[in-house]
């Protein structure tokens, strides 16, 4: 599918979503306008709301990318979340074996750490679906709960803190802690990173052969065969990417927001990560957009519902919208009139996958 | 049938019946394709059907499974089950069959007693009777020919065999030699391997055992990157699934199989204006339309997606072009097109293997033919001077008769 029409698409399906939460806000005898400017105004226009935002969208951001380099090639990452963790696991772990390094050669290298942590765990399932034909969706998603485990272990165990009262790590190194870019909130530069990132990754897509490549096995494996190219040397590849991507995530959360390991430190920002790949129609640089707007939404509704009275779980409600919508309008035929409202009634509901974008006939 | 039990008694009684050995432990996914088959036979006999069709069934059976099965499907025959027999193997309908009904292109040719009609009035039927046994020489394309068979060796398979895991021999000890700037036809009935002879010399596919020289080259080992960069052009059968990207851009398309080339780069990136220049001027030479390369490929009609697959693929072709069906849906004009393009390619020097089972096309175009059956060259002949008889003997002669 053109990605413009699919762009379209996810733009009619944003506004659908927010449509029937207005309905939802409306029947808990709300004013759904009002509850919207304050959502977004506490989120984009208020200095600490947008503090909050921004380190909310940090790491959906990189988690989006983790989702969306693999589906380029075909491959479901649904395990971000346990990337997330193995990735804070190694680089809290570099951070504190190590914190006499100067900073310019102590954070890289714990990014370095995390990316590495993120990509073995990505490997496995990226190993068993190229060699194995396992399918990866199944995998990940079951190895983010040994790896949410595994941290817990970690920081009840041999990483926890003296005299801790709740399963936490020693802090790390002052020198290694992101800077703040906006003055006294929590705003940390895991954003801008993020953003670089997906720059990168966007032009490494669009103008160079391996990243072109990498497309075309998603775009039509037998095509790309034909072309020489190797899908399960592809798969491995963007598997790796996308855990080392998720991996660094969880490093920005250590160095970034808490400066310790926590116990539970991620809060689904691994499954967040595949609302902004998929609101970003695939698109590397409008993830950033995405995992604004996601975030926003989610720091804005504890302020919604202080300020109007509205349960903040409506906000969450919207969310679930927002993902069943822009799956009906990404599954929808080419030419079809009404995708959206039609396949969220008869297709995206059950799941019909004869049009999915991936598949070329 | 109650129960389990009984179901199997009744199995076991119509195995013994049909002389079928059906191991009742193995489930039928790891099965062999023989056994496969028969668990197919069964399946039918089991619901005591009075009207049995069978399409190309011995097609995956082994040599020796086919004469039992046939056994079979006599003594079934003799119990009063009417079966029709589908098959493009004359030996077989000879051996099985009691008439036999020809079709060609979709129309009946004639419903014949088998037994008294000879093969050869048969093949006949098969390949259009009109000028059966006249040659078939085009005397317009006569003069244009010239005698390439002293020319440098463009392509030389040698002894090139190819096994799949569950032990078909798709390919036996193919032996080519294609000449530079000649044009060899390959003929022969669908799924005889030419599709898989085209893979193979191409890289997507590794042969079992065997020799590939490229111009004195050995490329048996080369990945398919080494050997589209040795100058190897393919045109795929299926140009929707394999030849196209179809979310992709026309210029894009141009581009896919070869990005990381140099004239496609600039500056050690993908240069999108090179690949439009490129694109634009190959939409212009081969009127490609609509003419614009920024529209996805699924925009284009059947006929002006071949043109991209094959005007690429030609540009690409410096020492073979392997074409696979390149005519397949396309019109008459766009057949003609095509076909000059080709010519046009050979005339240039270039070694051009020609697999189609349009055979008026491959017979037009080619210089020699090699006509392919049940994965051999059973022959290879001269278009001037060969009859459809005799190629219709070759696309049909039973592996026992070759050599």
């Amino acid at each position: 599918m053109n990605s413009l029409i699919m762009q379209r698409r996810v733009a009619v399906a944003l506004l659908l979503a927010l449509t029937v939460g207005g309905f939802l806000i409306l029947f808990d005898g709300h004013n759904p306008f009002a509850a919207y400017k304050v959502l977004f105004f506490e989120s984009f226009l208020n200095y600490w709301g947008f503090s909050n935002t921004l380190v909310k969208a940090s790491p959906m951001l990189l988690a989006g990318l983790a989702v969306i380099i693999p589906m380029r090639a075909g491959v479901f990452n649904i395990g971000g979340e346990g990337q997330i963790y193995i990735g804070g696991l190694l680089g809290a772990v570099f951070a504190l074996a190590a914190p006499d390094l100067p900073a310019a050669l102590g954070v890289p290298l714990i990014f370095l750490a995390a990316a590495i942590g993120g990509a073995l765990w990505a490997a496995i399932p990226a190993y068993l679906k190229a060699y194995r034909g396992t399918n990866e969706v199944i995998v990940t998603l079951l190895m983010n709960f040994v790896a949410i485990h595994i941290v817990s272990y970690a920081v009840a165990g041999p990483l926890l803190a003296e005299g801790a009262p709740y399963p936490y790590s020693n802090e790390v190194a002052e020198a290694y802690r992101l800077p703040i870019v906006m003055p006294r909130s929590d705003a940390h530069a895991g954003f801008v990173f993020g953003l670089s990132m997906a720059l990168i990754l966007y032009f490494w897509l669009r103008f160079t052969p391996s990243g072109f490549q990498l497309d075309l096995v998603g775009r039509n494996a037998r095509a790309a065969a034909y072309a020489g190219v190797d899908q399960k040397k592809t798969i491995i590849r963007a598997m790796l990417i996308g855990g080392s991507l998720a991996g660094m995530a969880g490093a920005i959360e250590v160095i970034g927001l808490k400066y310790r390991l926590f116990h539970l430190f991620s809060d689904g920002y691994g499954y967040d990560g595949i609302v902004v790949a998929f609101l970003a129609a695939l698109n590397p640089i409008v993830a950033p957009l995405t995992a604004l707007f996601l975030a926003g939404l989610s720091a804005g509704a504890g302020t919604m519902q202080r300020a109007i009275g509205v349960d903040s779980s409506v906000i969450e409600v919207v969310e679930g919208l927002v993902v069943v919508f822009v799956a009906a309008a990404l599954v929808a035929p080419r030419n079809s009139s009404k995708p959206i409202l039609k396949n969220l009634l008869i297709g995206g509901l059950f799941g019909r996958q004869k049009h999915s974008k991936k598949k070329e006939a | 049938m109650k129960n389990v039990a009984q179901r199997r008694a009744r199995i076991r009684q119509l195995c013994d019946d049909f002389d079928f050995t059906v191991d009742f432990n193995v489930p039928v996914a790891n099965m062999a394709v023989g056994m496969k088959q028969r668990v197919e036979i069964l399946k039918a006999l089991f619901r005591d059907v009075s009207i049995l069709i069978l399409d190309e069934p011995t097609s995956v059976l082994a040599p020796t499974e086919v004469a039992p099965f046939l056994q079979g499907v006599r003594k079934l025959v003799a119990t009063g089950c009417l079966v029709f027999f589908i098959s493009h193997k004359l030996d077989e309908i000879r051996e099985i069959a009691d008439r036999v009904m020809i079709m060609r292109h979709g129309r009946v040719e004639g419903i014949l007693p088998v037994a008294s009609t000879p093969m050869a009035q048969m093949s006949a039927l098969m390949m259009g009777q009109a000028d059966a046994d006249q040659p078939t020489e085009k005397p317009n394309t006569k003069e244009m020919r010239m005698d390439t068979t002293q020319a440098a060796k463009a392509l030389v398979v040698s002894d090139v065999s190819l096994t799949t895991s569950s032990g078909a021999e798709i390919l036996k000890e193919v032996d080519l030699t294609l000449h530079a700037g000649e044009i060899l036809g390959v003929a022969g009935i669908d799924g005889n391997g030419q599709t898989e002879l085209s893979e193979v010399i191409t890289g997507l596919k590794r042969q079992t055992s065997g020799t590939i020289l490229l111009g004195g080259k050995e490329i048996s080992g080369s990945s398919i990157a080494a050997r589209i960069a040795e100058g190897i052009g393919f045109v795929p059968e299926d140009r929707h699934a394999e030849g196209l990207v179809l979310s992709l851009s026309v210029e894009e398309n141009f581009a896919f199989r070869s990005i990381g080339e140099r004239k496609f780069m600039s500056g050690g990136m993908i240069s999108r204006r090179a690949i439009g220049k490129i694109a634009e001027d190959a939409v212009k030479a081969y009127d490609i339309r609509p003419s614009n390369p920024k529209l996805n490929a699924s925009a284009l009609s059947g006929g002006n997606q071949q043109k991209i697959v094959l005007a690429r693929e030609v540009a690409r072709a410096r020492n073979l072009l392997v074409v696979v069906q390149p005519t397949k849906g396309l019109d008459v004009g766009a057949t003609q097109f095509v076909q000059d393009q080709i010519r046009a390619v050979a005339q240039s020097g270039v070694g051009v293997l020609y697999i189609s089972t349009e055979l008026d096309h491959v017979l037009e175009i080619s210089d020699r033919v090699a006509v392919m059956a049940f994965g051999r060259i059973t022959g290879v002949v001269n278009p001037q001077n060969t009859t459809l008889q005799n190629i219709g003997l070759l696309m049909t002669a039973s592996p026992e008769e070759v050599i």
